[in-house]
């Protein structure tokens, strides 16, 4: 569900900070009442965590990938407005430290996932949950359906945003200039994978973290005591109601852009979005009939979604059921248990009997993502020693650097002309260059990102009614280029300025302190979750007889999250012990604002005049 | 012949070196222990071991075939070492990876193929074994400190395995505790088993082990002999900064 910089126009991305500003300045009023300092670090490794869950990448249709949120979760532990400040966190460091969504389209990209997502998954929770705290099942039923939901309405706002591309952005000849699949493509697109896949998958997660936080941290459940009405009917009658008229709501609105949409695109874009949405391999799976045959497509799709929330429900029923059963048998098995000693067992004496190998099957995606975790933590300590090289970009301080950066990308954003556009990615490699980032990994992530992402979106705007035309050539390098130069300025600034320097300069730019302190610290326990992590899978190597099963390996994701977050919130208490024994003044230990040299307004200026200039140039030829 | 390590050496990815050119052998049946001041590279050898690291330079041969990543990819190379050899991480905390202390002392048991029945006979022996029977039902990180090492040891014990490594295993143990854990080491190692203890506390040295590698501070061998021996030879635990002056 990231959107990384190039798909989104610059407009949508300045209408989309335009909302999350107020949103992020009332999150931080009402989360600071609300949130104790005790809560500072859980908020701070609640961050963390989501982090790392997000990077658990679940195999969707089509070969396409797709993660769960951990929102829900979040807004359930920490309060909905701190959830909305703990996810952007969350995206931010995903942006700046791992280029996983843009810097520009940052604010588009918490709006789906810091605020539909929370808000929406958290509303649902407090609906079927009232008053009553102390009942774990419900808590966790009401979780498990929130975050079902609040997932399904992120991805809905997310495939919103991407389709209305084409609509809002497209060129004199109607082609599209940013993503060119319309609503009718995107929308089924996201909202599918997320109901059918990452839905069940969050909901999951949630009921595991809450059952198991539930028993562990009983404290965490108590101190929630702001109370809405709700009997038990009322919830049956409310879960009913929900499920029904989600994909009526979707009916209702869906239907309507479709028509309207089909004849739009034919317009603007001028290609037919059905036979894209029957060769794109994403559909097939969900709708076998999908290809706009008037409404019978819009009843598929209905029906569609119906079955898959009923189903992703049912996942997370069973699993409920599961979970409790198992947790009984656990607390009668102890009652046999006695804690006087006695002699060294006979089996420990023996050797083993040998065992049985016939069931176990290699499971590839589960030791594919722990690979990935791992290649991960070695890039975060490459980026942080390239940070600390003498380089021409470091000597630029962190306020004026942004600035720079910002505006670089925003000529990159709004720029049409291909000669600019290979301008600016001149000027980058020339920038990398002198500030000693490593070339290699540098191609690697732009070509990688350019290849994956871009190949989606150039084939189908240069591909034009079966033959490829020069036009369309041209289009489509503008996209990869735009997409290029975005990811590489965005690496160049994160590779070549530290994570306290940069909040540094967003706190000079009106930051709370609050969230200074929570985003320092979670930036912190980002390495405490990845190391624990990491301790956690060697761990487990270390007794894992041959390869696991898939289902032996799904087990332990779903328990192995909850445990890992457990764990991590036992050590931020800890670690608050010890910030508090020493009584670390948390917030106070920034320093005063950097003094401008004289190089960095010269850098400010230089970038100013590219971005004045692209726009006259660009505004030149369009009128 | 076990474990063969030939020219062992090991960077981490930060650089920092750990281990220099170390040559070793442990048979079957063999009593080792592992001694080193901190930060010597006690630790990652024994990692090295267990096959959880692989050498920068150098290989470790583990009953004649080599272990690397390579070899211990395959299933069944996999399964027969994991089976054999069992490992006592140092950090306690890090080891503990399930939910309740229940579940991580029959992770290894199901790992094994076990039936429930076994499995179960397994966990409540060792339980009762060690003392922790009030504690099964705890989260593992929960725990003191002591209780922590207790689980720990207690969630490799319940494998079985025919190869025990232990990195600091008294560490926060009561004295009680420690003198339960040296009269089981002498247990097992009476039935056949092989062990190898990373340990700071020299007076436990000549009870658990008969065998000494020394690893001095430049990462490097410093002797490997006679436990008794080496304990007897002060200038030569002086220069690896195991005593003071
Ligand atoms: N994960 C790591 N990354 C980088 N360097 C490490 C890491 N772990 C250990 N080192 C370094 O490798 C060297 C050897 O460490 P090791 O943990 O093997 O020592 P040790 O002999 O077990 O010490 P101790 O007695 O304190 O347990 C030390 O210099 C240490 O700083
Ligand atoms: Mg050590």
């Amino acid at each position: 569900m990231h959107i990384p910089d190039a798909y989104l126009s610059p407009a949508t991305e300045a209408v989309a900070f335009g909302v999350m500003i107020p949103v992020w300045m009332v999150a931080t009023r009402k989360s600071a009442a609300h949130i104790s300092s005790r809560k500072v670090p859980m908020l701070a490794i609640g961050s963390a965590f989501c982090f790392a869950i997000q990077m658990f990448n679940i195999p969707a249709f089509g070969g396409t990938t797709a993660h769960a949120l951990g929102a829900v979760l979040l807004a359930i532990l920490v309060g909905p407005w701190a959830a909305i400040l703990g996810m952007s966190l969350t995206l931010a460091i995903q942006a700046l430290l791992f280029g996983d969504g843009g810097i520009l389209s940052f604010g588009a990209n918490c709006f789906d996932m810091a605020l539909v997502a929370p808000m929406v998954g958290y509303g649902i929770y407090r609906l079927l949950c009232g008053r009553d705290l102390s009942n774990i099942r419900r808590i966790t039923l009401a979780g498990a359906v929130g975050a079902f939901f609040g997932t399904a309405a992120a991805s809905l706002a997310a495939g919103v945003i991407l389709g209305l591309q084409p609509l809002v952005a497209h060129d004199l000849s109607g082609r599209a200039l940013y993503c060119p699949f319309g609503l009718d493509i995107s929308v089924p697109a996201m909202v599918g994978t997320h109901l059918i896949v990452v839905g069940p998958a969050e909901a999951i997660l949630t009921v595991g973290c809450l059952a198991y936080l539930y028993r562990t941290f009983p404290e965490h459940f108590e101190s929630q005591s702001r109370v809405r009405v709700g009997t038990q009917l009322r919830l049956i009658r409310m879960l009913g109601w929900i499920l029904a008229l989600t994909p009526l709501g979707l009916i209702a609105s869906g239907s309507a852009w479709g028509e309207w949409e089909l004849e739009e695109i034919k317009k603007m874009v001028g290609y037919e979005p059905k036979g894209l949405a029957q060769s794109h391999p994403v559909f097939h799976p969900i709708l076998p009939d999908y290809g706009f045959h008037g409404m019978t497509a819009g009843w598929w799709l209905v029906v569609g979604y119906l079955v898959s929330a009923l189903l992703g429900c049912g996942v997370v029923g069973l699993f409920v059921y599961g979970l409790f059963r198992h947790a009984k048998s656990d607390s009668v098995r102890s009652v046999q248990l006695h804690s006087c000693k006695s002699d060294i067992p006979d089996w420990l004496t023996k050797p083993n009997p040998p065992i049985q190998e016939s069931h176990r099957v290699k499971a590839p995606w589960f030791e594919r993502t722990l690979l990935r975790i791992q290649a991960s933590l070695e890039k975060t300590s490459d980026s942080d020693a390239t940070a600390r090289a003498p380089g021409f970009l470091q000597t630029i301080q962190p306020a004026p650097k942004m600035l720079v950066i910002l505006m670089l990308l925003i000529t990159v954003g709004m720029s049409q002309s291909n000669w600019v556009l290979s301008g600016i990615a001149v000027g980058v490699v020339g920038l990398a260059l002198t500030s000693r980032i490593p070339m290699g990994a540098m191609i690697v992530r732009v070509g990688g990102a350019v290849i994956f992402f871009g190949l989606i979106v150039a084939i189908p705007v240069s591909f034009r009614e079966g033959t490829f035309r020069v036009s369309g050539l041209v289009a489509s390098a503008t996209i990869l280029l735009r997409l290029a130069d975005g990811i590489a300025l965005a690496l160049l600034w994160r590779q070549t300025t530290r994570w306290n320097a940069l909040l540094n300069s967003l706190k000079q730019c009106g930051l709370s302190a609050t969230m200074v302190t929570t985003a320092n610290l979670s930036y912190r326990y980002l390495f405490v979750v990845f190391e624990m992590l990491a301790e956690m899978v060697q761990a487990r190597t270390s007794r894992q007889v041959g390869a696991c099963s898939a289902q032996e390996a799904r087990r332990y994701m779903g328990n192995g999250t909850a445990v890992l977050f457990a764990k991590s919130v036992a050590f931020t208490e800890e670690m608050h012990w010890a910030m508090t024994s020493r009584t670390l003044p948390t917030s106070r230990h920034m320093a005063d604002p950097d003094r401008w040299t004289a190089r960095d307004g010269l850098a400010v200026l230089t970038s100013l005049t590219i971005l004045i200039l692209t726009v006259f140039h660009g505004s030149l030829h369009a009128f | 012949m076990l474990f063969d390590l030939r020219n062992v050496s090991y960077r981490y990815p930060d650089g920092s070196f750990a281990l220099e050119s170390v040559s070793a052998s442990i048979e079957n049946g063999d009593r080792t222990v592992v001694l080193g001041a901190n930060g010597s590279g006690k630790s990652t050898l024994l990692r090295i071991l267990d096959g959880l690291l692989f050498p920068t330079d150098g290989e470790v041969y583990f009953q004649g075939s080599l272990l690397s990543e390579h070899s211990l990819k395959s299933v069944d190379s996999s399964s027969t070492f994991r089976q054999s050899v069992g490992f006592v991480f140092q950090n306690a905390d890090a080891q503990l990876f399930n939910a309740t202390v229940f579940e991580e002392l029959a992770f290894g048991p199901v790992q094994l193929g076990l039936s429930k029945t076994e499995v179960q006979e397994r966990v409540t022996g060792i339980l009762g074994f060690l003392g922790i029977g009030h504690l099964s039902d705890r989260p593992p990180f929960r725990l003191s400190g002591g209780e922590k090492r207790k689980v720990v040891i207690a969630s490799v014990l319940t494998m079985n395995p025919e190869v025990l490594i232990l990195d600091e295993p008294f560490l926060g143990l009561d004295p009680r505790s420690q003198t339960w854990l040296v009269n089981t080491l002498k247990q097992i190692q009476s039935a056949g088993k092989t062990t190898i203890v990373a340990t700071h506390s020299l007076e436990t040295v000549p009870l658990i082990a008969d065998k000494a590698i020394v690893l001095g501070e430049d990462h490097r061998v410093l002797r490997i002999g006679s436990a008794a021996d080496i304990l007897e030879d002060l200038p030569l635990l002086r220069s690896a900064n195991l005593i003071g002056d």
